[in-house]
C-alpha cells in the first residue's frame, strides 16, 4: 500500500511541522548568510588595489576605518535595502497579479521614475537630491495614474484593468523619455540619463541611505506582517472574497506597501532590473508557494543577491560597472537555468 | 435562512437584465438545487447570495438581516463558495491550499495554528483526499482539484454552502461520495445551495429545486413537484421524459 495512504492525521500534522521547521531553519541560514556577506562586503574592495581588509589593519589605519564607515557601510546597507525592496515587491506583485512574469516596475512605476529623473536632468539640472526627488515623485505618479485609469476602464476584471492601465501608463512615460533623450544635450545630459538608467550605487552616501530607510522598513514591515494574507490574493477575486477577504482594500494596501519602498530605492539607485523578477522565482522554488515563507525568503535572498552583485560591480574592474548590468546578467543566467530545469513551480493558465 | 425579495441584476447598462425580479426563500438546513439551461442566471444568483454582486434592485436578507450589514469576516464564517473551477497560479501543497479556508477565523496579522491545520485535515478527510495533504496541487486531476476546493470551503465551517456545478468534473465514484458528503453536511445543519445541469443529482439529494430560465424563476418548490416531464421540457425547450425506476427519477432525452 502507498505509504502516503496510511499516514495518520497526527503524522500529517507532524510532516507539515517538519516542513515548516525546515523552512524556518533555511530562513535562519539565509539571515546568517546575509549578515556574513554584509561583513565581507565591508572588508573587500579596492584600497588601492583589490584586497580584503583584516582586523589589525582596520584598527591601525584611520583611512580604512573612514573607508568602511563612510563609503562601504552606507553602500552595503543601501544594496541590501535595494535588493530586499525589489524582491519583496516582486513577490507581492506576482502574487496579486497571479502572474510570475510581473515585476515591481509594473504599473508605470519604473518608467515613471526614469521619466522623472530624465526630466530633471534635462530641465532642472542633475543635482542628486533633485533627480531622486523627481524619480520618486514620478514613480508614485505612475502608480496613481495606473490606478485611476484602471478604475475608469469599463470592462474586464480588476487585475486585467490594472495590467492594461499599467501598460498604457508605462508606454506614455516611455514615449516621454524618448523625447527627453532626443532633446537632451548629447555630451552632457544624455550620458547622465543613460548612466542613471543602468542603475548603480556608486554615488551612495549616508544621507541617501538614511533617506530611503523609513520607506523600506515601513513597506517591508507591512508586507511581512501580511505575509499569510497575501496568499488568497492570487486566487480569483470572487473566491478570495468568499474567504472573508476585503479583496480590493487588501490588494491596494499591499500594492502601496510594495511600491513606496520601490520608488524610494529606484530614486537613489536608478533602474536595477531582474532582482524583482528572478528572486521571487527562486524563493518559491526553495520554499514553496506559501507566502508565509516565500516572502521573507525573497526579502533575504534579494538582499543577498543585490549585495553580491554590488560587490562584483565594485571589484571586477578598476572602474565601477553599473549594478543594473550585473543584476541583469546574473539574473538572466539564473532565469535560463530555472526555465530549463523541471518543475518551474508555476503553471500557465487562463487569465482572470 | 436567506430570502430574495424582488431581486433584479444587470451586468452593464447596455445589457438586458441577467436576473429579473427574483423572489425566493432558501430554507434553513435544506439542500436547494438550482437548475436551468446555460445563461439562465444560476451563477449570477450564487454571486448575489455571496454578496459579490449587489442587486440592481430588490433586497437579499440573510438571517433576517440585510446581506450588506454583515462584515466580510462574518460572511467568510457564514458561507463558503465552491466555484466551478479555479486557476491555481502557484504550486501550493494541498494542505496549504485548504488552510486558506481558515482566513475568516484569524485576525488580520495572525498566522494559522495547530487547530487550523487540524480543521483543514478534517476537511480533506471528508472529501477523501487526506492522503494527498502534503502533495502539490499541480499533481491532482481535475476532479481531485474540485474536491480540494470543496475541502477549502469545509475548512471555513460555513452554515451556508454555495456550490457552482460541483459535480461537473467528477467521476461516478467521486460524484456519489460528494452526494453522501452533502447529505452528511445537511444532517449537521449546513444549508446548501447548488447549481447543477444534472436533474438526477438534484433528484437524489435536493429538498427543494429552483428552475430558472432567461433570468426568471419558472418554478420553486419541493423536488418531487419540480422535476416533472412538463417542467423540464419547458425549461430546456426539448422533449424530455422523467421516469421513476426503483424509486429514483431518471431523465430521458
Amino acid at each position: 500500500m502507498n505509504r502516503e495512504a496510511v499516514l495518520t492525521r497526527d503524522a500529517q500534522i507532524a510532516a507539515q511541522d517538519v516542513w515548516d521547521t525546515r523552512r524556518r531553519r533555511i530562513l535562519i541560514v539565509l539571515l546568517i548568510g546575509l549578515a556574513a556577506m554584509f561583513v565581507f562586503s565591508l572588508l573587500i574592495g579596492r584600497y588601492p588595489t583589490l584586497r580584503v581588509l583584516v582586523g589589525g589593519q582596520i584598527f591601525s589605519d584611520e583611512l580604512s576605518q573612514r573607508l568602511i564607515l563612510n563609503l562601504r557601510l552606507p553602500r552595503a546597507l543601501a544594496a541590501v535595502l535595494l535588493g530586499m525592496s525589489l524582491a519583496a515587491a516582486g513577490m507581492v506583485f506576482q502574487t496579486i497579479f497571479a502572474n510570475p512574469l510581473v515585476e515591481p516596475g509594473f504599473l508605470g512605476v519604473s518608467q515613471g521614475a526614469a521619466f522623472g529623473a530624465a526630466l530633471c536632468i534635462v530641465y532642472f539640472g542633475s543635482a542628486a537630491w533633485l533627480v531622486q526627488g523627481a524619480a520618486a515623485l514620478f514613480a508614485v505618479v505612475g502608480l496613481a495614474a495606473s490606478y485611476l485609469l484602471a478604475r475608469n476602464i469599463r470592462y474586464g476584471g480588476w487585475v486585467l484593468r490594472l495590467v492594461m492601465a499599467g501598460i498604457a501608463v508605462s508606454a506614455l512615460f516611455f514615449a516621454g523619455l524618448g523625447i527627453l533623450k532626443y532633446v537632451a544635450d548629447p555630451l552632457r545630459q544624455l550620458p547622465e540619463i543613460t548612466f542613471w538608467m543602468l542603475g548603480g550605487l556608486a554615488g551612495i552616501t549616508w544621507p541617501r541611505t538614511l533617506a530611503i530607510l523609513p520607506a523600506v522598513v515601513l513597506g517591508s514591515g507591512f508586507m511581512l506582517a501580511m505575509r499569510w494574507r497575501l496568499n488568497p490574493l492570487c486566487l480569483p477575486a470572487e473566491t478570495a472574497f468568499s474567504l472573508g477577504v476585503a479583496v480590493r482594500r487588501e490588494r491596494l494596501l499591499l500594492l502601496v506597501a510594495a511600491v513606496v519602498p520601490t520608488a524610494a530605492v529606484i530614486s537613489v539607485a536608478g533602474m536595477v532590473g531582474w532582482v524583482g523578477l528572478i528572486v521571487p522565482h527562486i524563493a518559491r522554488r526553495v520554499f514553496g508557494a506559501d507566502t508565509r515563507y516565500s516572502l521573507p525568503a525573497a526579502l533575504l535572498m534579494g538582499g543577498l543577491f543585490t549585495l553580491f552583485c554590488d560587490d562584483l560591480a565594485r571589484i571586477l574592474l578598476s572602474g565601477e560597472i553599473p549594478l543594473g548590468i550585473i543584476t541583469s546578467l546574473l539574473g538572466a543566467i539564473v532565469f535560463l537555468i530555472l526555465m530549463v530545469q523541471k518543475g518551474i513551480g508555476v503553471q500557465r493558465g487562463e487569465t482572470k | 435562512m436567506m430570502r430574495f425579495e424582488g431581486v433584479s441584476y444587470r451586468y452593464q447598462r447596455s445589457l438586458p437584465l441577467a436576473l429579473q425580479e427574483i423572489s425566493l426563500d432558501i430554507m434553513k438546513g435544506g439542500i436547494t438545487a438550482v437548475l436551468g439551461p446555460n445563461g439562465a442566471g444560476k451563477s449570477t444568483l450564487l454571486f448575489l447570495a455571496l454578496a459579490w454582486l449587489q442587486p440592481s434592485c430588490g433586497s437579499i436578507l440573510l438571517d433576517r438581516r440585510s446581506l450588506g450589514s454583515h462584515s466580510r469576516r462574518e460572511m467568510g464564517r457564514l458561507m463558503g463558495l465552491v466555484p466551478q473551477r479555479e486557476h491555481i497560479p502557484f504550486e501550493y501543497s494541498v494542505l496549504e491550499y485548504v488552510l486558506l479556508g481558515r482566513l475568516p477565523y484569524l485576525a488580520p496579522l495572525e498566522q494559522p495554528g495547530e487547530n487550523d491545520y487540524a480543521v483543514s485535515l478534517t476537511a480533506l478527510e471528508q472529501v477523501g483526499l487526506r492522503r494527498f495533504a502534503n502533495r502539490s496541487v499541480f499533481t491532482l486531476s481535475g476532479g481531485e482539484r474540485q474536491l480540494v476546493l470543496i475541502a477549502r470551503s469545509l475548512a471555513q465551517q460555513p452554515r451556508l454552502l454555495l456550490l457552482d456545478e460541483p459535480t461537473s468534473h467528477l467521476d461516478l465514484h467521486n460524484k456519489s461520495r460528494l452526494m453522501v458528503l452533502l447529505k452528511q453536511l445537511q444532517a449537521q445543519g449546513v444549508t446548501i445551495v447548488m447549481t447543477t445541469h444534472e436533474p438526477e443529482v438534484a433528484s437524489a439529494i435536493a429538498s427543494a429545486v429552483v428552475l430558472m430560465n432567461g433570468g426568471r424563476v419558472l418554478f420553486c418548490g419541493p423536488t418531487e413537484d419540480a422535476l416533472t416531464t412538463q417542467h423540464l421540457s419547458l425549461l430546456y425547450s426539448a422533449p424530455i421524459e422523467v421516469v421513476t425506476v426503483k424509486g429514483r427519477r431518471i431523465v430521458l432525452w
